[in-house]
């Protein structure tokens, strides 16, 4: 009986981890009755790759992401393609699919072997899926499951200590207790400390702006773009027309083909500008300027944006917490000497001269204190 | 020194009711009304929010597993060369709101004006501002202004008014055409050219306020209807009769920087000028003066005349016939006398009779020329009352055919206009709704004065611009567009005034005329530097007839310094500005003198009916016996949300008088109803338990000995002892200087820390149980006898203590001193203990009792996403459950410590000016930093009349205050001495 107990739960205990931390599929998107079933199904075969003889490495769906993904992918998904050419006549689509001008798209659509009816029949697939959208990947939530059957487990502890008394090894009782308790305190703690904090956040941006090609492969300073980073407090995000004085000549992406900067020329030119996605959120309540550190402390990007070059998708690296923001200013060197405002602080000079401090820190000339940041 | 009171309770008992009432039954009642969750914002009373406080450690965990909301971060399409995002533009223009002019710099940031700077280049305002021209910036972003125009409640398009109104003036009936005071030359060619197209129009300016006496007065003497400069920095003799000419007379803003500027003593140059202030009601300038003269309007009249008389015979002028006067006034002809060409009469009446009086004294005194000008004469105040009274009985006969009203609100002000309904067509041009606007046929939104292109010509020769500073907001047009249009015009206003400049005003030099519009423009103003021509050159001696009636009860009706003529009735951070004098917001009161209440029978804070309307009652220390006071500019009715209801509409005791606008009454009926009801008035908070707050002394002892007065200073530094490490500073120690003398309690400072800090308007019942937010508030002291006591304003803002009784018990740290002196609280880190509220005793620190933002019990300028606008993104905005108080805007600190290290130099002294400093039209505050022994403040630091508040407790304020020196006789057997009076009773801080 007590053999069967203790097996029951640990059995329970895998299971429902494992069946909570597996991702759940999603439903397959409904067809519509304006076409023959068959023609869609075809056409939605024909976009999967599952028509023998069309596609020699890849299919559309291989690169043309139907379900929502993490990963970054340079193609455009499925729904994009969709909404773009949903208003466009059919001989568009076709000609776009069939007689790629990009490179990057010519050198995988040219292994296709489509002729225009299956052209047609995706299309009409790709219509359909328009209007059902990519197929969202639900949360995984094994995080509060886990607080919650710690919980079970404790209280199940608890119960058998003072009523049930099954288990005769009081130890083994006592060792569960301290971890369960412990992995809570654990979840706890982790939960509250990143309490609005982002850290590796990376969302997909609404153009696949790439700082590899930009910053590493084609070595444009970062202030070519951020002009506002060394006099004030926003780095600046580019507006369209710094864009556009590249791009106003170079339409063909290294990695993306035409579609991403056809993005940036429409924007020009249809006067919308783009809404990209903040990565880097500090809270409201702290004041921060990028040209105090930028321009007076010489700080690097890289020190607080880590190695941006190598970043296809930005991703936040650190995690903008206060102890990471103290420490900094704890350890940094301040540029005492080289600037002129400085020489305020007579007893700094003095002491340095003497040689009781051998640098000078932010933290020595107030850098650490609340209203530095907070007000 | 003697005694200070704050009001009367505490005069004659020492205590306030309040205080009395029990301080612990209020703060229970207090506590208490916090749970009401009637009250409370949405989210539940704080019992609710304990009862889930539980809960939501764990729920917060789980909730934290969520995904932060996405925040987008949208580029400007083509970034404009000059918006750096982040950083704030500042644009030089013009304030002009048909009372008041002001130069200012508008301070926009991303797109938004958020705060209205003074300019310190004009040669007119210099640099200072009042207190409704820092609030002005909120009017922009007011709910009650008219978005669209309408004809007869339905929203039409301008295409359509343009049409309707070309067709209605076409027919070629009679229009009258009526706007406030027009100082604006380009605006006065967009008139010519309407009355050019309909020839039929007449145009009218129409002032509230009206200052239509002096202009008649000096029609008569010099034959040129002006009126004159005033030069008070060249007074050295100064005798005001009624005139709040540091207040709400005439250009307050200018006439402060003069007075202040004679009033500046130190032991180099120990002069100041005398003030002499003879008046009703107690006026924040009768505030200020050395001497005040309680009297009624009829005798004040009696005294002028009997001094002209006396200045008349000595300078060899024929005298007019006046009764006799009660009150001697020799010593003020002795000493007018002594100070020809120097001294400087001015009387605040708009009875052309008594202004006749006045210039006729200044000319025998030969003080035209020198305290006065009529080369540079002020354009302000154009309006003729006896022509705007011809329009009203034409108006009366059914004459007019079309009335157009610009900005004008006749419906309020006179009280009722119901012969506005005998024009057969009305439209009203204007910003925002008022009780005009909805009693007209045709409404045209105007812009606000931030979104308006515009000129001025406050002083005759000096030119100032207005640039359009963000585009507007609403479907609105300038009133001289709608006019131009309607006299089917081609050329815009923007065009026109360009056009103006360039070829009128600019000047004649071909070399200097390059980039001259561009930088005019950025200027803000334009000095021809040719001397103007004077007005008149001619004198003819006046025939005064003064028929004073004799009355028991006389009512006297002042414009308010918050509200003016009630235009900003609707800006919720004038209405919460205590009175300079009463420090009461919220309502106007009837001002009664503590004799004549005696005698009536009323109680402070009782209702009395006047005429039939009820009325609060303050018993003002001061108030002339045999007057009442009561502000204009309250019981408006349709001025909005924040506006409505407040108080009653004193224009309606407002009478002709031979044509005049007189704002003296003497046929008031007054009756007691046994009502009582309570005002919010703020000076009885935050009290410092009757310490010697404010240390004063005359000139003559001041010249006998600088320290004089503030004798006890030199004790206290004598026996500073202290067993904490002393504080040190390296680098930077920020520090404050007051100067006592020059501030004149206009408020200017408050309503420009509300602006720069988004500090919430709490209302009339919170602002009673004392909870205002107010960073900084001028404390007001009485001394002396209630029936004509001493003033003293004291700007009182946290002191930033180097040895902070604030900072020890915070339990968790959240205020702390900084390295450079400054004490910080730290919102994040507070959890709202009030611990430090409770052991600053400066009483400078406040409590977020709610949530101010986005809740509708709050319903002022933070809860509507309109007005949110003119929040300053540089400061947060704090949460319910905190305590907040001055940072001596840190904010400012830190941007211009930051521009000093961009750009690689030494921070220049003067170069930090926190909000309150840097608009103070009388120059009074000083900020600077302390280590620097060159610094300006530092050098008043070192004069002998600086003092800190309560310094005998060793916190070691950084504020200083210069001692307050009146220009009286030292009066005997008054020893400076009575600050050792310090009362033993038990402290209950409130």
């Amino acid at each position: 009986m007590r053999k069967f107990s203790s097996l029951s739960f640990s059995l329970i205990f895998v299971a429902s981890f494992i069946f909570i931390t597996s991702p759940v599929s999603g439903e397959d998107a409904e067809h519509g009755t304006d076409h023959s079933k068959e023609q869609l199904m075809r056409g939605e075969r024909l976009f999967y790759g599952l028509i023998e003889g069309k596609f020699e490495t890849k299919a559309c769906a291989d690169c043309h992401n139907t379900v929502e993904i993490d990963t970054f992918n340079w193609n455009p998904n499925a729904w994009e393609i969709a909404s773009l050419y949903k208003e466009k006549s059919l001989e568009e689509f076709q000609n776009a699919v069939l007689n790629p001008t990009s490179q990057t798209m010519s050198v995988m659509h040219l292994t296709f072997h489509l002729n225009e009816s299956d052209v047609e029949l995706i299309k009409l697939f790709l219509d359909e899926f328009e209007s059902t959208g990519l197929t969202k990947q639900k949360p995984v939530i094994n995080k509060i499951f886990l607080f919650l059957i710690l919980g079970v487990v404790l209280s199940w502890v608890i119960l058998d200590i003072f009523f049930f008394k099954k288990v005769k090894k009081r130890l083994v009782l006592a060792i569960i207790f301290v971890v369960a308790v412990g992995w809570q305190a654990k979840l706890l703690y982790e939960a509250g400390t990143s309490l609005g904090r982002q850290e590796n956040y990376e969302p997909d941006q609404p153009v696949k702006f790439s700082h590899v090609v930009h910053a590493a492969d084609n070595q444009i300073d970062c202030q070519y773009c951020h002009t506002t980073v060394t006099h004030s407090k926003s780095a600046g995000i580019p507006d369209v027309n710094i864009c556009w004085n590249c791009h106003s000549i170079v339409r063909d992406g290294t990695y993306s083909g035409r579609h991403q900067i056809s993005k940036v020329v429409d924007a020009y030119e249809q006067g919308i500008p783009i809404e990209w996605i903040r990565v880097h959120n500090l809270q409201d309540h702290v004041f921060f300027s990028h040209a105090q550190h930028v321009k007076v402390g010489k700080i690097e990007c890289a020190t607080c944006h880590g190695p941006i070059e190598e970043m296809h998708r930005v991703k936040q690296v650190s995690d903008l917490s206060m102890g990471w923001c103290i420490n900094c200013h704890r350890d940094t060197e301040i540029q005492f000497f080289d600037n002129p405002f400085y020489e305020q602080y007579k007893d700094l000079h003095k002491k340095m001269k003497s040689g009781e401090i051998d640098r000078v820190t932010a933290e020595l000339t107030g850098g650490t204190e609340c209203s530095k940041c907070h007000y | 020194m003697e005694k200070q009171w704050r009001s009367i309770e505490e005069y004659k008992y020492g205590r306030n009711r309040e205080e009395e009432r029990g301080t612990e039954a209020l703060h229970k009642n207090a506590l208490l009304d916090v749970l009401d969750s009637k009250v409370v914002d949405a989210s539940g009373s704080r019992r609710d929010f304990l009862k889930l406080f539980g809960f939501s450690v764990a729920s917060a965990a789980v909730v934290s597993s969520c995904e932060k909301p996405v925040q987008k971060a949208i580029p400007y399409l083509i970034k404009p060369e000059e918006i750096i995002p982040g950083k704030a533009n500042y644009y030089a223009s013009t304030f002009f709101d048909g009372t008041e002019y002001c130069s200012v710099l508008v301070k926009v940031r991303d797109g938004r004006p958020i705060k209205i700077e003074g300019n310190h280049q004009s040669p007119v305002s210099r640099g200072g501002t009042s207190a409704r021209v820092q609030a002005s910036v909120l009017n922009l972003y007011d709910d009650a202004r008219l978005k669209e125009p309408v004809l007869s409640g339905n929203v039409i398009s301008w295409e359509d008014v343009d049409r309707w109104v070309i067709n209605k003036l076409g027919e070629g009936g009679h229009t009258v055409l009526v706007t406030p005071t027009n100082i604006s030359p380009s605006t006065s060619e967009v008139l010519r050219n309407f009355i050019q197209v309909y020839p039929n129009t007449q145009w009218i300016q129409y002032d509230e306020v009206s200052a239509s006496g002096i202009r008649d007065a000096h029609f008569d003497l010099f034959g040129a209807g002006v009126i004159p400069g005033f030069h008070f920095d060249r007074a050295e003799y100064i005798l005001s009769f009624d005139a709040d000419f540091l207040g709400t007379w005439i250009a307050p803003v200018e006439f402060a920087r003069d007075y202040a500027s004679t009033r500046e003593v130190t032991t180099a140059h120990p002069h100041m000028s005398k003030h002499i202030q003879v008046e009703s009601a107690l006026s924040m300038t009768g505030s200020n003066a050395d001497e005040r003269i309680p009297v009624t309007p009829q005798e004040s009249a009696l005294i002028l005349g009997y001094i002209y008389n006396a200045v008349a015979a000595a300078s060899g002028f024929p005298f007019i016939s006046v009764p006799p006067s009660v009150i001697s006034a020799d010593r003020f002809v002795t000493d007018l006398l002594e100070n020809r060409e120097k001294s400087l009469v001015v009387s605040g009446s708009n009875d052309p009779e008594i202004q006749k009086l006045v210039a006729g004294i200044n000319y025998m005194l030969g003080n035209y020329n020198t305290t006065l000008d009529l080369k540079k004469t002020i354009q302000l105040k154009r309006g003729s009352d006896q022509e705007f009274q011809e329009f009203i009985v034409s108006l009366e006969q059914g004459e007019v055919d079309n009335l157009i009203l610009a900005n004008v609100n006749p419906v309020y002000s006179l009280g009722g206009f119901e012969a506005m309904k005998k024009a057969g067509f009305t439209a009203y041009i204007g910003s925002a709704q008022n009780e005009t606007s909805q009693a007209c046929q045709l409404i045209c939104p105007d812009h606000h004065f931030l979104e308006a292109w515009g000129d001025a010509e406050p002083v005759r020769g000096s030119y100032s611009l207005q640039q359009p500073c963000i585009h507007p907001l609403f479907n609105s047009r300038a009133f001289q567009d709608s006019l131009l249009k309607g006299a089917k015009k081609e050329r815009t206003y923007d065009e026109l005034i360009r056009f103006w400049w360039e070829n009128v005003i600019a000047p004649r030099e071909a070399e200097s005329n390059e980039n001259w519009w561009e930088r005019t423009l950025q200027a803000g103003f334009f000095n021809s530097g040719q001397e103007p021509m004077a007005a008149s050159e001619s004198y003819s001696a006046p025939e005064v007839v003064l028929n004073p009636v004799e009355s028991d009860l006389v009512l006297t009706l002042y414009t308010s310094v918050g509200l003016n003529d009630g235009r900003y009735a609707n800006n919720p951070w004038l209405q919460e500005l205590p009175d300079p004098v009463s420090k009461v917001c919220w309502d106007n009161y009837l001002s009664v003198s503590l004799a004549d209440a005696d005698k009536l029978g009323l109680e402070d804070e009782g209702v009395v009916s006047m005429d039939g309307i009820e009325v609060p009652v303050l018993i003002q220390p001061g108030q002339a016996k045999g007057t009442v006071s009561l502000a204009l500019g309250y019981g408006r009715t349709k001025a909005g949300k924040v506006g409505d209801k407040l108080g009653v509409n004193a224009f309606r005791w407002v009478i002709g008088m031979d044509g005049y606008r007189a704002y003296t009454n003497d046929r008031i009926k007054m009756e007691v109803t046994g009502k009582t009801y309570p005002l919010a008035r703020t000076q009885t908070h935050h009290t410092m338990e009757g310490r010697p707050i404010v240390r004063e002394t005359t000139l003559e002892e001041f010249r006998e000995d600088p320290s004089a007065g503030n004798e006890f200073h030199l004790e206290t530094e004598a026996h500073h002892q202290t067993l904490y490490p002393e504080a040190k500073f390296d680098g930077y120690h920020w520090g404050m200087v007051v100067d006592q003398n020059k501030c004149t309690g206009c408020n200017n400072c408050v309503v420009s820390c509300i602006a720069e800090n988004n500090i919430a308007v709490v209302g009339k019942e919170e602002v009673k149980k004392r909870r205002i937010m107010h960073w900084m508030r001028i404390d007001r002291y009485f001394s002396d006898h209630p029936d004509n006591p001493k003033v003293f304003h004291q700007p009182l803002m946290c002191q930033h203590c180097d040895n902070a009784p604030c900072e020890n018990v915070c339990p968790v740290s959240a205020t702390m001193h900084s390295n450079e002196g400054l004490n910080q609280v730290a919102y994040v880190r507070c959890i709202g203990t009030k611990y430090c509220i409770n052991n600053c005793p400066y009483r400078v620190r406040r409590f977020n009792w709610y949530k101010y933002i986005k809740n509708d019990k709050f319903d002022f300028n933070q809860n509507s996403d309109l007005s949110r606008l003119v929040l300053n993104p540089d400061v947060t905005v704090r949460e319910r459950g905190v305590v907040e108080k001055c940072t001596l805007c840190v904010q400012r600190i830190q941007e211009k410590k930051l521009e000093a290290k961009l750009e690689g130099r030494v921070l220049k002294d003067g170069e930090i000016q926190p909000a309150c400093v840097q608009s103070c039209p009388s120059g009074a505050l000083v900020f600077g930093n302390m280590n620097d022994p060159e610094s300006k403040v530092s050098k008043l630091k070192m004069q002998e009349r600086n003092y800190y508040l309560l310094e005998q407790l060793h916190t070691l304020p950084s504020v200083g205050y210069l001692t307050k020196v009146r220009n009286t006789e030292a009066e005997p057997g008054k020893s400076p001495d009575s600050r050792t009076a310090e009362p033993a009773g038990e402290e209950q801080h409130g």
